[in-house]
């Protein structure tokens, strides 16, 4: 499985445990997200959080 | 209208998976309930006056003025928290904010004067930074799927009571209607809250706020291929502001 590798070269690379390293992608998962669904609807930049 | 349908799809497609899993919802205290209560609350609240704040004034404006919450959000947890942030902190915060002023400011910079929508949109930053102190709050007691789903359903209630209280038509729209509905609720509502619930369990809000900035930043970038959009040169430096701030923030505090 590629996931828990890349999980445990992030978590050495920047000293974080596992939990942090996927609040992190959750956080990026959001912002692109919500910045994609934005862009699709061809409206305004905050309607969507 | 769309924030209503919005919550309210998601809130029955969170209660199937709610049930589905047997999620335990029950808190350790009754007392508790209140924070995803008060979640759900701000989340409504800062959808309908956003939503009220851009029939007044620009979406530039409005989204620009909703995004100082992180700064809500800072000064909350150092004047009530007592969260210690350092100047470095300070500094990537002002950095982040000054960066989205020159993206989405240059019509607030260049006539500084703050009308009835502008007001609103701040009003609104201060809902949506209730949201982000009270759900790191509220995860420390509650798994990310329950909490997202109390959030949701109470953000629907209180919605649904503001478009029945306005007077606001909710049936007979047309289907394509209703499929963007669906798509909103699926894509942006649950993913988009589950996701950030669950990293606000996690992290701090003073961290997460300030990188929430990122996404109409993103947008504004996304939509140069995907909309055919340009940006001026200052606003390629106000997103490089943005960036570089979210770093420092993050550097100091994550």
């Amino acid at each position: 499985m590629i996931e828990p590798k890349l999980l445990s070269l992030r978590s050495r690379l920047l000293g974080w445990n596992r939990q942090t390293v996927l609040a992190y992608a959750a956080l990026a998962l959001c912002v692109l997200v919500l910045s994609l669904s934005v862009c699709s609807c061809a409206g305004p930049a905050r309607p969507v959080l | 209208v769309t924030s209503f349908y919005r919550m309210g799809i998601a809130s029955v497609v969170m209660t199937a998976i709610v049930v589905q899993r047997r999620e335990k919802v029950r808190p350790a205290r009754w007392g508790l309930m209140l924070l995803p209560l008060a979640g759900g609350l701000f989340t409504a609240l800062d959808h309908s006056t956003w939503s009220t704040a851009i029939n007044y004034t620009n979406i530039a404006n409005a989204t620009l003025l909703n995004n100082i919450a992180p700064l809500w959000v800072a000064l909350v947890a150092v004047l009530f928290w007592r969260e210690r942030l350092r100047g470095l902190f300070w500094a990537g915060l002002a950095l982040a904010l000054s960066g989205a002023a020159i993206v989405f400011g240059m019509d607030l910079i260049h006539d500084p004067h703050l009308g009835r929508g502008d007001l609103l949109a701040i009003i609104s930053s201060l809902f949506y930074a209730g949201y982000f102190l009270v759900t790191q709050r509220g995860r420390l007691h509650f798994d990310v799927i329950p909490y997202v789903w109390l959030t949701t359903f109470v953000a629907a209630l209180f919605l649904l009571g503001v478009n029945l209280a306005a007077g606001h038509q909710l049936l007979g729209l047309p289907p394509q209607t209703y499929l963007m509905f669906l798509g909103v609720a699926l894509i942006s509502q649950i993913t988009g809250y589950f996701s950030l619930s669950y990293a606000l369990g996690h992290l701090p809000a003073s961290v997460v706020a300030p990188t929430m900035i990122l996404q109409p930043v993103l947008t504004a970038l996304l939509a140069i291929p995907l909309a055919g959009e340009l940006l001026s040169t200052s606003q390629w430096v106000g997103g490089a502001a943005v960036l570089f701030g979210i770093y420092i923030v993050n550097r100091v505090r994550g």
